[in-house]
Order: C-alpha cells, then structure tokens, then sequence
C-alpha cells in the first residue's frame, strides 16, 4: 500500500483526483504544452499554467495545489479539453480541485461565491465594454484603442 | 501446378516483396490500384538520413520489377473477389480501362499537350493541374498514359478526340472496358500502404483555410525538382521565397482526441529534419524551426542526422506542441504561439507552415481486408504476433508495409522480403532452377570477318523526325568507314522493326548494329533481345541517344540538331568499330548456407533457409543456442518467450538439414558468392564447411556502464536485469516503494552518440508488468526524448495511466543520484515545468544503458570483406533500400548485428535476410556482369591500386603471379579500377579505353 | 562561376565562336538527368556531345586530356552527388582525380576552368540543361581552346 505522504508528497493524490468523475484521463497527460498555449488566462498572467497544476498533481504536491491561489483562476473556457491530444479534462478537473479545497478548508464557502461572482462580472464588464465599441464600429479610431487599455489601469481594486 | 503468387498493392513493400519472389523463381501477379506502382516514395524529394533522391533509389526496383519474366503487373487495377478453394485462391482481379494501350503508347506525350481539359494533378497533391489525359511523372512505371474518364469529353460526351487524332502510336481506345480477370494463386500477400492523414482533423492549424499551411507530403512535391516548381520554394499565397518556415509535429499522431489515432506515425520526425535541411541546402536564407513533443530520431544515424541538422543547418528544435495557427490577414504569414519547456510563452510569424501528417489505414483498404477475412486491430493495422511476424489469421495469406503498422523504408522492405520468404515456403525445392532462359539461337561468330556495321536510325513517329533531318542522317552514316547499312525507321522498338532489323542482320551479315534513337535506358534490352535472336552476341549493340538528348532539347535549331545528331552516330559507329562479344560468366551455386550467431536472428533465418528444403550450417560461439533473448523473460505484447525460445532451438536440434556447430569459434571465410568455404572449430574440432551464401547474425551486446553507481550498489541495475527482478519475485523488491528509471544512459553524446532504439520500448514494458506485480509502487522515469515509435506509443500511455510519472532531463543538466545507504537514494532532478530542483526518493533505480556492438565483428567484417559503421555495427548496402544486404555479394545480415532492434524488427529481418539467401541458393548458377574488369597480365605492375579501390572486394593480387586478378562473379563493372590503374593494365569490357577514345576521336576527324 | 562584368563582356565577344563541349556523363545519374531533361522538353544549347560511362568513377583524367589536346573547348564530367553513387563512392573518387588534374592542367598552361564536374542527380533534368547554358556561356568568354592554334602537335 502507499504510504500516505512521504515528506511532503501525497503519492496517491493523482489516483485520488482520477478516481473523481472528470478527472479520470489526468494521468495521461504527456506536458505538450497545448493547454497552456489556448489558455486565455495563461496569454495575460504568465504564472498560470494549467500544466504546471497537473504536473503537481501527478508529482504528489496535494497541500501546494490545494492551497494554490492558480486553482481559482481558471474561466471554465473549455478551450484546452478542445485541444488536449490525450482528452485530458482540465476545466472538471479544476472543479474537482476546488471542491477539495473547500471540503479540506483551504477555502471559506464565501470565497467560492466571490470568485463565481468575480467570473459572472468581468463577463458582464466584457459585454459593456463590447456594446460601447460595436457601436462605433464604422468610426473607430486609434484612440478608441488607447481608451481600452487604459481600462487596465483603472481595474486596481 | 503453376507456383503464382499475388501481391496486393505496389508501394515500395509491394515492390519488394514482388522482386524478392521472382529472383527465387515465382511467379508473381502485382496488383496496383494507381495507374504507376511506387507509391507515396515516388512522391518524396529526397529519403533521410543520407539524403539520396528518391525517385533515383527507387526506379531502378520498379524498372526491375516490371521487366523481370516471372512478373506481371496490374495497374488501374483492383481486386473483385477473392475465394479460397482446395489450398489455393481464386481471385478476380478487375483491371479498370485506361483508354490507352498499353502495348503500343510509347509516352511520348503529345496526347497530353493537345489535350484541352484540365483536371487537378493528383500525384502533385492537387497542388497543381495536369491534362485529362496523363502520367503520373516521368518516370512512371508503367510509362503508359491514362484518361480520367471522368472529364474526358470525349467519353462523357462524344466531343473532341483530339489525342486520338494526334496519337502517333495510335494508342487511344475510347472503346476500351473494364476487364475482370480470374486467377488462383498459391497465397497473398497484402502490401496495400496507408493514406496520410488529412490536417483537417485538427482545424485549428488552418489547414485549407490558411493558404501557406502545407502537408508535409505537399512540400516534398515543391522540394521535388520534378515537382509542380521544379524545386522551387514558394509561398503559395504570393509565390515568393520564404524566409522563416515552421515544421508542426504530430499532426494527428498521438491524439486519442481527434479520432483515436494515439498511435505515432515513425517517420515523420525524420522527414522534417531532412526537409529542414534541404530546405537550407536549396537556399541559405531560409530558416526552419520544428515543434515537437519528442523526437523519434530511433534509427541507424538518425541521432547523427538531426545533431547535423542543428549544428551545420542550424535548424531549431522547440519542444512544444502547438495548439493553433492564426493568419495575418495582410501578409498572410501565420502567427504560432508556443511554450519553451520552461514555461515561457513566446509568438513568432513564420511565411510558411508545413504540417507533419502522420498515416493511417484508408477505409478502403479496411473493407478488402476485412473481405479477405483478416484481422485488424483497433487502428485498422493488421497486427502480426511476434514471433509470427508477416502472418495473419488467415492461412496463406501474409502482410507487409505499413499495412501491419506505421514504419519507415527500411523496415517496409525488409518486412517485404519476410512476406516474401513466407509465401515462398513449401513452393522451392533444390531441384528448381530459377532462371527461365528462352532458347537462343546459336551465337556466330564475329571474330575473323570483316566488320559491317549497321546503322538503323529511327524517326520515333515524331519525335525526332519533327527536329532532326532523319534521311541526311541515314545518308552520312552510310559515308562512315565499315557502315555497310543504313536505314531509317518509324518505330525502331515495334516488333515489326525488330524482324526487320534482324532480317537485314542476316541479309547483309552485319556484326555490329549502331541504332541512333531514344535513350539505351528506354529500349537497350528490346534491341538486344533483337540481336540475340539474329544469332548476334547482344553486347554488340551500340545505341546513341537522338531524341531524349537532341532531338527533344534543341527543337528551334533543327540543324544544329541534325549536325549534332550525325556527330552522334559518328561516335557510336567508332566505338562500335571496338565493341566485342560478351558473356555473362556462369558459375556453379553451392547451395548451402552459413548462419553465423545462434540467437534469435541466426536461429529464424538458418529455419526458413532450411525450411525451404536447403543444407544450413549455423554456427554459435557459446554452448547453447538463444543468445540475448535467454535473459529476457517479457515481452509487448505478451508471448511465452521460453515456450517459444524451446520450440525453436527443438526445431533447430531435429531439422534434418541444419547442422548445429556450438562453442564454435571461426578461423577464416575465403571464397565468393556460390563458392565459399569456411574454416571453424567446434568443441576444440576442426572443421570446414562449403556453402553458397552467407548469414551475419551475431548480435550485439549490453552496454557496460559505470554511470549512476551501477557497480557498487546491488540496488542499480539495468532494464535487462530489473526484468529478472521481477520474474523471479526477487524479494529485494519487499523494501522498494519508488523506482526510478534512468533513459539514455550513457547514450546519445560523446563516443556512444547513437540511439539504442529499443530501450523506452523497454522501459514501457517493464513498467506495466511491474504494476501487474505490484501496482502499489511508484516508477519515475528521467527521460531525454521518449521513443516509443510506431504502435508502441498506446503502451506509452497506457503505462502514464497506471500511474508512472514521466519527466523529462536535457543532457546538460543530467539527474544527480546521492546515496543515502544500500538501497536508499535521493535523486536531484531540475523539473523543467516546475522551474526547480525536484528531490525524488527511491528505493530502486533502473538504468537503461542501451547496447553495444560486439567487438569482434571486426574480425567477422573483415573475412567476409564487409564494412562497419562508426558505431562497429555492420553495414548494410544500402540504409533504405538495401537494408539486409551488403555490397559484398552473397553476404547477408540480420539483427543486433546490423544495429539495436526490437526482437519483433530482428525476426522480420531474419526472415527477409533468408530470402535473400534463397535468392542465390535456389539458382544452380550464378551469372556476374558482362561488364566485368580484366587484367592485362603483360602490363600489371601489383601494385595493387585497383585492389584498395575496388568497394565490391572484387580484385586480388594472386600470390604467385603477383598480378592482380578480377574475380567476375563479385565485380559490378563501375570502372573505378580502371582509371586508377597508372598502366592501363586493368579495362573495363563493353566501356574499354579504346572504346571510350575512337568514340571522341571521331568528333575530331 | 559568372564573373561580375560577364554580361557586358558578352556582346564584345565573336559570335561566330561556338564551344565544343564533351560530357562524360555517369549512367545512373547525370545521364539519366539528361534524359529528363528532354523528356520534360527543356531546351539547351547543342553544343555538348554526350559520352555515357557507367560510373563517373571511371573517368580516366587521360580521357579530359585527351579531349583538351583534340581541341574540345570544355569537357563535363557529370556523376551522382555524394552518397548517391551506384557504386558506393566512385563519385568521391571522380572529384579527388579532377581536382589533381585541375592543377596540372594549370601547370601546363591550360587553364583549368575548361573542366567541370558537377554532380546532377536523376531528377535534376533543369539542372542539367542550366549546366550546359552556364557552360556555354562561360567558354564564350573564356574563347576558343588555345591548343589548337598555338600547340604544334
């Protein structure tokens, strides 16, 4: 039987995930890289790598994945599940993740609501900013695009 | 009984497979869907890793094949049916209408310039249009042309008719139908190939959608200088030179997701890296980068081949797969994001995407395998068992190529030459003599008369008459010194032409014939055979080439042409005025044969030679049979090593017509094809053997290391010995929880800088039956690249799913072991995705050390007058086509010995190397060239120039004599010899000096 | 192998002078391409006459010089490129003897640029007919072979 944690490594902390629903093709990732290059989150946080999670998961690193702040940044665009040559199923298994996290107390039921109300309002800041520049799709100008990046500045919460 | 054998499909394994059967005397039915045989290796540019022209290496088998007696060939054809009855098949094979006769087009081509219909060019991969009615390429065998009938107007609508109008040779039969023709055979052999994927399976690369994304097969048409661009590299969107090109792997290899296709395609690493180079070698400013997830650089100098491509063409190799292509939309150049293996995301625009498509079984082949009653795996590949390798389910029928599996040239052939050997059996015995020689009619001897030379000059319809003056030709000729006939004729290769030829041979009792025509590569043998039945020798033709190299090349300067042409005839006449008889030497065949190495390889080969009901004498070192395969005890996919092992070595004690020799140590070879003898010992005994041909199979070796603390610690082992580990339940396993496997051991750089092919396979293989064991343990395997190729790669990832972790180490950063006690290790590794030292705890660590070559194949090369590579593994005569054969004739090798291979890949090749062995045996004589050297006793020095550069072995200085004498049976007549030779001691015949210099000599007269 | 300055140089010189051009040709490849190039119908000056050997390996350098004494302009040797050769590596054997012979076709005073040896594959039927345009061409400039006005043999 394997030990439960030798050091800081949870061996059997990749069979743990597998055996959840979604997360059972985890282990046949082979890190090619493709989730990482469709990922969106990945394009603007260079420290997002859904890669990197699976690979600590295989690699035994449970406390350091659940007590990530990486697991809670993934948008559930499904775009790497799409690409992924082995079908891993990253976004379930991120939803396996964060129910862990949540049953383990790495996170307050509370923080799961602000981090869904987070996604439901950069969605809802993405279609305002969307209406405001479809309506000027015949008059667009350089300085239209000025304005969208200095929307980056004033997000400093 | 007629001994026929059918061949279904002829790519290069058909080929193969078909040429291996008609040298042992079989006759052969070759059936081609296409209307040329040579499949996708017609298509390539070039083949790695030497970088030869494919179409070069390539037609000479098809010329071959296609004029050998004992084959015919089907093209546009496929097979109806197929019904076994009493032991044998019967098949309907449908030959589809061409429109065009086979026996009277000449491919001249002018059908194809009148024809006003264009349709897409499909042996161009639609890059490109040809004509309605057309040739796959020049070279194509058949050289005949076909109407797609589906754009004929003609045939669809009773309109134009122009090529039958034009067609000189009135070749063109509109009338033409399918025919079903019914044939039984004694057995089948499937080589129907693959398909490659098409890109669209992964829309997001772009494929058809982006105009410079191209398949990998696409680009080998631009590459090809008898490609749609003569060779030019162009950008398809604006036709201009690219500047930065992106090679994309594993397209649809290795993806369960886009269709169950987890299989990996073999070559495909390889052909980017040899596009990658040529591409540079066509133009320096072109820079290549290939995205791969692992590169399987597995083969004989492959390693060699991509270090070359990165060191001298600086090509770059970006380990990350791509997950899409985007488009500038102004440029159009394509825009490919990716990730280095440390995590960083970086985007570069590349002009020109070339997508590596990998291959799979078409659904067409599926539905006539399946008919056949074959089994297929879940791929569609029709899997052979080990030890089986060739076989299938079904009795008499027998597979190769990629039919079975995703592989490379070489092994398509050598499986070829398996299939062969297996359908051959029972169907030899030494009582068949190979050679069908027709009657010749007595030769007459040309030696006391006077010379009268002939001269036929041929109009070739058109072809020559429209630019050269052919009667001022004939008129000159009859002016020349010893010409005592001259003639022009319409068609000089139609039959009717040769009874005329032959008749004037009589009538004006000519002994030398000069014909001025196409070229000797086209008709040589047609005129000859024309001679042979005048009662001529046949070498006494001499044809020169006014067509193919005048008239066709100089059509807007007819009289220059013309003047060039009668120079021509001029200088055939003259070295016709030197030409003799020739004769092939015939010597007898010894038609036993010497296997040397009793392990797997040695043992296969020696049984089907003997099988085949011919004396074998094999000849093992150690005192029991079985070599390396005794210390393997698993193999993937499972099979009973020791119940096989017991079966052969049993069959090999009983066989009649095999005589074992062990503890047996080799004094010396002497001899030459079908005639040499052997000086061994066995057991202290002096012994000698005479045989015809010879086998090489004496393996290779465990690589011995000193790396990781192999020699200290019991808890280091190798693969070799982890497998023992296991099956004996070794109870050290008792205290291992983690296991680390280290690949690459002291391979792939410095001395050792060749892949060992086999270990990741192994690897794998230990991996799942150690979870079968003991599932609760944990693997880690340190890797560099992981080469599991071919059908080998769904093990990969059967093997991650059992929980094995796989990290991957670059050779400059190599993982360090420490030592905590006996048996208790912490290995520091850099995990590249973590960005950090990682520090694994393991009980076990296993070492895959890869193998050596033995060194006394030194001594072995040098008996048997054959080469080693850089590595001290034997080497073959050719790396693709020629991959069991030496140059050396008569020599044969197979297994370990040729280089590191899977047990499967050794059996297949044993098989194939007894095939060829047949090939000499089952003959009762052996003919050399006519073209052979010959020494001028009177003026060789033995100095022995022509020995040291002779490749073929062919020359020897006779001790007594001390002049040096050529052994006809091994020369080739390349004529190396004879313009070394400082006193013109050594000819060539049928290219003698004084030949070569009257044929100047007449220009300046 | 064009100098700078060739083209202008080249509406000065006689336009009488046609070289003489003598190829030996290996069969199995330069030969062969040859043969391509009329079958794909690429047109090429006549100047050259084709000899076949079967390897460019047998190329005995007495053979080039020969020729050069008789008053060709330019002989071609054509053989397969490196690691094609039917024969293994006659071909090596080829560039090795013309390159000696370059140099004592220097030490004689002829110059050695009237010798080429390209390698031109099977396939490379353009390439040949490129050879010999650029051959003919390049012994427009270099004029007639002297040895037949100025060696009294």
């Amino acid at each position: 039987m394997n030990a439960k944690k030798i050091g800081s490594i949870y061996p059997d902390f990749k069979n743990e995930v597998s055996r959840c629903p979604g997360g059972e093709n985890i282990m046949r990732c082979f890190a090619c890289g493709t989730c990482v290059l469709s990922c969106p989150v990945s394009e603007v946080t260079a420290e997002y790598s859904p890669r990197r999670i699976i690979h600590m998961i295989l690699l035994g690193m449970k406390e350091e994945v659940l007590g990530s702040d990486a697991i809670w940044y993934c948008v559930k665009c499904y775009r790497c599940h799409v690409m992924c040559p082995q079908e891993v199923k990253y976004p379930e298994i991120i939803r396996v993740l964060r129910k862990m996290a949540l049953e383990q107390g790495y996170v307050k039921p509370l923080f799961v609501n602000a981090i869904n109300e987070i996604d439901r309002i950069t969605q809802d800041m993405r279609c305002t900013m969307l209406e405001q520049i479809i309506v000027r799709r015949d008059s667009i100008t350089e300085n239209d695009m000025k304005e969208i990046s200095k929307f980056s500045e004033k997000l400093d919460y | 009984m007629d001994r026929r054998i059918l061949v279904i499909g002829g790519g290069i394994s058909g080929v193969q497979a078909g040429l291996d059967l008609a040298q042992m005397g079989i006759q052969v039915t070759l059936v081609e869907e296409k209307p040329n045989i040579g499949g996708r290796m017609a298509q390539l540019d070039k083949t790695f890793p030497t970088n030869d022209c494919s179409t070069c290496i390539l037609s000479p088998k098809l010329v071959e094949l296609a004029s050998h007696s004992n084959v015919d060939i089907f093209t546009c054809s496929s097979i109806e049916d197929v019904v076994k009855l009493d032991e044998r098949f019967q098949a309907r094979i449908r030959k589809r209408a061409r429109f065009v006769d086979e026996e009277k087009c000449t491919a001249c081509g002018v059908c194809a310039e009148k024809c006003p219909v264009k349709v897409s060019d499909l042996f161009n991969k639609s890059i490109t249009t040809s004509k309605c009615i057309s040739i796959p390429y020049a070279q194509a065998v058949p050289a005949v042309y076909k109407i797609d009938k589906e754009y004929c107007l003609y045939l669809t609508n009773g309109k134009c008719g122009i090529c039958k109008k034009v067609c000189p040779a009135d070749a063109i039969d509109y009338e033409q139908k399918d025919t079903i023709e019914a044939m039984d055979f004694n057995s089948i052999i499937i080589a129907t190939g693959t398909e490659e994927f098409t890109p669209q399976i992964r829309p997001e690369y772009g494929y058809k959608v982006y105009e410079n994304v191209l398949t990998s097969i696409e680009y080998e048409r631009f590459l090809s200088a008898s490609g749609p661009t003569n060779g030019q590299i162009v950008r398809p969107s604006d036709g201009k030179l690219p500047s930065q090109i992106a090679f994309i792997q594993c397209v649809g290899s290795r993806d369960v997701a886009s269709g169950n296709y987890g299989y990996c395609s073999s070559y495909c690493c390889m052909q980017a890296t040899k596009d990658a180079i040529i591409t540079k070698e066509h133009n320096l400013t072109i820079d290549s980068t290939i995205f791969y997830i692992d590169i399987r650089a597995y083969g004989k100098d492959f390693d060699k081949f991509v270090d070359r491509a990165k060191t001298e063409y600086g090509v770059k190799y970006i380990k990350s797969r791509i997950s899409e292509i985007l488009e500038a939309p102004d440029t159009k150049n394509l825009i490919i994001k990716y990730i280095t293996p440390d995590g960083k995301i970086r985007i570069e625009e590349f002009d020109l995407v070339i997508l590596s498509v990998g291959i799979r079984i078409p659904d067409k082949s599926k539905n006539l395998l399946r008919g056949l009653g074959v089994e297929l795996d879940e791929y569609g590949f029709c899997r052979c068992s080990t030890f089986q390798p060739g076989e299938t389910n079904v009795d008499g029928v027998y597979v190769c190529g990629t039919v079975t599996g995703p592989m490379d040239i070489p092994e398509a052939v050598v499986s070829a030459g398996a299939a062969a050997s297996l359908a051959a059996r029972g169907l030899l015995s030494p009582d068949t003599s190979s050679e069908i020689m027709a009657e010749k009619p007595g030769e007459v001897d040309t030696e006391a008369k006077p010379l009268n030379i002939g001269v036929i000059v041929c109009h070739c319809g058109t072809n020559i008459a429209s630019v050269v003056d052919v009667p001022s030709v004939v008129e000159f000729s009859r002016s020349l010194p010893n010409v005592k006939f001259a003639h022009e004729l319409l068609y000089a290769c139609s039959q009717d032409s040769i009874r005329l030829i032959i008749n004037k041979i009589k009538e004006h009792d000519l002994n030398r014939i000069v014909v001025a025509s196409c070229s000797p590569r086209t008709h040589e043998s047609t005129f000859q055979s024309g001679l042979e039945k005048a009662g001529l020798n046949k070498y006494l033709l001499q044809m020169t080439n006014i067509r193919d190299q005048c008239s066709w090349v100089h059509q807007n300067t007819p009289e220059l042409a013309t003047q060039k042409a009668k120079d021509l005839v001029r200088m055939a006449v003259g070295k016709s005025r030197y030409l003799e008889p020739l004769y092939e030497l015939y010597s007898d065949v010894n038609k036993a044969c010497l296997v040397i190495g009793g392990g797997i390889a040695g043992m296969t080969a020696a049984l089907f030679v003997a099988d085949n009901g011919y004396q074998v004498y094999l000849i093992e070192k150690e005192s029991e049979l079985g070599g390396n395969l005794l210390k393997i005890s698993y193999l993937l996919p499972e099979e009973d090593i020791v119940l096989a092992l017991q079966r052969l070595i049993r069959r090999i004690e009983e066989h009649p017509l095999i005589e074992l020799f062990l503890n047996a140590n080799i004094k010396d070879i002497k001899g030459y094809v079908g005639n040499f003898t052997t000086n061994f010992t066995t057991n202290d005994e002096e012994k000698s053997a005479e045989h015809g041909t010879v086998i090489v199979a004496t393996g290779a070796r465990e690589h011995e290391t000193e790396s990781y603390g192999y020699k200290t610690d019991p808890y280091v082992v190798t693969q070799r010995e982890f497998e023992t580990v296991l099956k004996n339940k070794n109870p050290l396993m008792k205290y291992v929880n983690s296991i680390a496997m280290i690949q690459c051991v002291d391979s792939r750089e410095g001395e050792r800088n060749y892949c060992s092919r086999v270990c990741c396979g192994q690897a794998i293989k230990n991996i799942l039956q150690l979870k079968k064991d003991y599932p609760d343990k944990d693997v880690y395997v340190l890797y560099r690249d992981m080469r599991t190729y071919g059908l080998r790669e769904p093990y990969y990832a059967v093997a991650r799913e059992a929980g094995a972790l796989f990290l991957r180490y670059e050779k400059d950063r190599k993982p360090v072991v420490e030592k905590i006690e006996q048996g208790n290790f912490k290995i520091k590794l850099f995990n590249e995705i973590l960005g950090k030292d990682i520090y694994l705890p393991v009980q076990l660590i296993v070492l895959s050390v890869g193998i050596d070559s033995l060194e006394t194949n030194g001594q072995v090369a040098k008996m048997l007058k054959v080469p080693l590579n850089e590595d001290g593994f034997f080497n073959e005569a050719h790396v693709k086509l020629r991959p069991v054969d030496f140059s050396t004739s008569g020599v044969f090798v197979c297994g370990m010995a040729h280089g590191p291979k899977h047990i499967d890949e050794s059996i297949v090749q044993a098989i194939a190397t007894a095939a060829h062995a047949l090939t000499i045996v089952t003959r009762d004589k052996i003919s050399s060239e006519a073209y052979t050297a010959s020494v001028d006793e009177s003026r060789c020095s033995g100095c022995g120039l022509c020995v040291e550069v002779c490749v073929f072995g062919a020359i020897e200085i006779d001790e007594e004599s001390e002049r040096a004498g050529v052994n006809t049976l091994l020369c080739k007549g390349c004529g190396t010899c004879v313009a070394a030779c400082f006193s013109s001691a050594i000819d060539l015949r049928g290219f003698t000096n004084k030949q070569i210099i009257n044929e100047f000599q007449e220009l300046f007269l | 192998m064009r100098e700078e300055g060739d083209e202008l140089f080249m509406e000065n010189v006689s336009q009488d002078f046609e070289p003489k051009i003598i190829a030996f040709l290996c069969n199995w490849c330069t030969y062969a391409g040859a043969d391509l190039a009329g079958v794909s119908r690429i047109q090429y000056p006549s100047n050259i006459r084709i000899i076949r050997l079967m390897c460019s390996g047998a190329l005995d350098p007495t053979y080039v010089i020969k020729v050069l004494m008789e008053g060709a302009d330019g002989v071609l040797i054509g053989g397969c490129h490196p690691g094609d050769c039917h024969y293994i590596n006659g071909n090596y054997k080829a560039r090795r003897r013309v390159a000696i012979l370059k140099t004592s076709l220097k030490e004689a005073g002829l110059e050695p640029e009237r010798v080429w040896l390209r390698w031109i594959s099977a396939s490379e039927g353009a390439y040949f007919a490129e050879t010999v345009k650029e051959m003919v061409a390049h012994l427009k400039l270099l004029g007639p072979n002297p040895l037949k006005s100025v060696w009294a043999i």
